[in-house]
């Protein structure tokens, strides 16, 4: 290729090309991904400084070092993911004093990247991709025959890298506010548990400016029948913090479905961050729920105190926690504070951006919320009422709020989802039994109800979804002097196989008062009812 | 749930405890299975301490039964005269049909006798 020099290129010549590099931007900047539009700018750059070659390398995380992103005739550098640290070589210089370099003779003092020399490049020019003062990278391009890049040259291609830039940071920003909010609302169950015995409000606010953060919240079954309520707050903000929010939130859920005691989930949590993300902090509340004796056993690391609701409506904060962060020492021996409640009270997890704002002392905002949740708001409206009130304006920080009551309506009916699973038997047990007390039901009564109930339920498992996965809806009720438990599913019944099946049914039969099984084409219902002249309240 | 066996006097004993449903009725069987060995005379299984059974624990039960006749080994189960557990027993008939007596003492009395 014969490259004539282009330092005395007439001015609207280069206007010309300025314009075509403008348009290819623009357009590219409506539809293309960001490697597609490095791509396609690299492309046209060659063409336009009638260069050999064209590439970009960008500033990785820290600062310290360029990573090649894209490039046309050198390709290789993108492929061997070439790094050239900051402060050396030709486009090291040029990132760290932010000014264009121009090199006539390429040689091993001046280039540090074998690959430019073994592709025969003899001349080079690089500028700087900026934006708002800050370097994101270097722009450069090479000629295999000596050349000397002129001003006119340097300014073209500076032009074109001010765009560049800016495209990058664009495309880079939003991607990483998509890819971070993608992962947190992943991080958010899809559903709170719906349980007899306890009822779940939950909510999370992004911060208006930067977006997500790493607070989450969780609450989940475990196959014992008790459940994990948590809400953790990674320090930081965006795709980083949302990743160890991630981490942590698998992490919780595999220590607690181990059956490690809550003290030991939370110092394995902080064994592992500790050693894995060593530069990462967290805050949690972790606790974990026994429905039957209705206590919340809660180790607090580093967080903000919950806030209980006596049945009288009295809030005050369970302060006592007595273990340190997450992350902050290499091994944790945790606390486990046990919670006695009454029927009806309230607890409530938050995170410190509902409280926290720098114009106003820390005490003064926990009393506000301590008030709000004295005023006996339905549960289902306390997050959305705390938010308002305290948090309404422009936060600065993510919100994550988890909000529970303790309480079973005994005049009403409950009706609860499960998965059709025989590890669910004894979670159903549990929320009867816890149920069944409340209704001051006998033991004796309340063991054939339960072994009634599951073998009902234990028939839908077994038969009615055969490998496909399914649920059941259990539903309870009691009015007068009939108490009735109802097993739906909504596969198919089988009737019993094998000698030594089949006994469910008759077992049902002896047990309960009346058995109703309805099958229909949505499904099989099995009613189970108890006339209660003796054991009932 | 849990299973703990222990040999007394070349007779395993296998000591059940807690809840039975068709969640753990296999780690039941393969706990008991694989503590009879062909020499021994008999298996006693011992519910006193379980507190919820059902039709999958009754069905592990006559399972067990069949198992150890085939090898013309015996089974007794003890169950106390209070337990629970007896309205599942009675409810599917498994009284009068299985060995079934009060306590371990007893057990061992039935095997003697």
């Amino acid at each position: 290729m014969t490259a004539p020099s282009k330092s005395n290129i007439p001015p609207d010549a280069a206007l010309d090309q300025l314009r075509r590099v403008q348009s290819v931007t623009d357009a590219a900047l409506a539809h293309l991904a960001v490697e597609d539009l490095l791509d396609e700018l690299l492309v046209r750059v060659r063409e336009v400084l009638d260069a050999d070659t064209a590439a970009i390398l960008l500033l990785n995380e820290t600062g310290t070092e360029l990573v090649a992103r894209a490039a046309k005739g050198l390709e290789e550098e993108v492929e061997q993911g070439v790094r050239i640290p900051v402060g050396r070589g030709f486009a090291g210089t040029i990132a760290a004093e932010q000014r264009p370099v121009v090199i006539r003779e390429v040689d091993h003092n001046n280039v540090m990247n074998p690959i430019l020399r073994e592709k025969g490049i003899r001349s080079l020019l690089g500028v700087p991709l900026v934006v708002q003062g800050n370097t994101l990278g270097v722009l450069h391009v090479g000629s295999k025959k000596p050349r000397e890049f002129g001003e006119v040259d340097i300014r073209l291609l500076q032009l074109v890298a001010d765009r560049v830039a800016l495209a990058i940071h664009v495309g880079l920003y939003e991607r990483e506010r998509f890819i971070a909010e993608t992962l947190q609302r992943s991080l958010l169950p899809e559903k709170l548990p719906t349980l007899l015995g306890i009822d779940f409000a939950a909510s999370y606010h992004p911060a208006a400016d930067a977006g997500v953060g790493g607070d989450w919240y969780d609450a989940f079954l475990l196959p014992n029948g008790r459940i994990v309520v948590v809400v953790g707050d990674v320090v930081g903000r965006g795709l980083r913090a949302a990743s160890v929010t991630g981490r942590l939130r698998n992490a919780l859920r595999a220590f607690a479905f181990e059956g490690l005691e809550p003290a030991r989930v939370v110092d394995n949590l902080n064994a592992m961050l500790h050693f894995l993300d060593p530069d990462e902090m967290a805050t949690l509340i972790y606790g974990v729920i026994d429905l039957e004796q209705r206590t919340i056993s809660i180790v607090n690391a580093g967080h903000l105190p919950p806030v209980v609701v006596s049945p009288s409506g009295e809030a005050t904060f369970f302060d006592r926690s007595g273990t340190p962060p997450l992350g902050a020492r290499a091994s944790l021996r945790s606390m486990t504070h046990v919670v006695q409640l009454d029927a009806g009270a309230v607890v409530l997890f938050y995170t410190d951006g509902l409280v926290e704002r720098r114009t106003e002392p820390l005490n003064d905002r926990l009393e506000a919320l301590r008030r709000i949740a004295e005023r006996g708001v339905p549960i289902d409206d306390l997050p959305a009422l705390l938010v308002d009130e305290l948090a309404s304006e422009a936060t600065e920080d993510d919100v994550a709020i988890l909000c529970m009551r303790f309480a079973i309506d005994v005049s009403r009916p409950y009706s609860v989802r499960l998965p059709a699973e025989p590890v669910q038997l004894s979670v159903i047990r549990s929320m009867l039994r816890t149920w069944l007390a409340e209704l001051g039901v006998s033991e004796s009564l309340t063991y054939d109800i339960l072994v009634a109930s599951g073998e009902a339920c234990a028939n839908s498992i077994e038969h009615a979804y055969g490998l496909r996965p399914g649920e059941l809806q259990i539903d309870v009720s009691r009015s007068d002097q009939r108490l009735t438990v109802s097993v739906k599913d909504e596969g198919s019944w089988r009737d019993a196989r094998g000698e030594n099946r089949g006994r469910g049914l008759p077992i049902m039969h002896k047990l309960a008062s009346a058995v109703d099984v309805i099958r229909t084409s949505e499904g099989t219902d099995v009613r189970l009812t108890w006339n209660m002249q003796e054991g009932a309240r | 749930m849990n299973v703990a066996v222990e040999m007394v006097n070349d007779t395993p004993v296998a000591r059940v405890s807690g809840e039975v449903d068709m969640s753990n009725v296999r780690m039941i069987e393969e706990r008991i299975g694989g503590s009879v060995s062909n020499k021994a005379f008999a298996v006693v299984v011992d519910l006193t301490d379980v507190t919820y059974l059902d039709s999958a624990g009754i069905r592990l039960l006559y399972q067990l039964d069949s198992r150890v006749q085939s090898r013309q080994q015996r089974l007794v189960i003890v169950v106390p005269l209070h337990a629970a557990i007896n309205r599942t027993l009675e409810a599917s008939g498994t009284i009068g049909t299985l060995k079934i007596v009060r306590t371990e003492q007893d057990a061992f009395a039935a095997l003697a006798g």
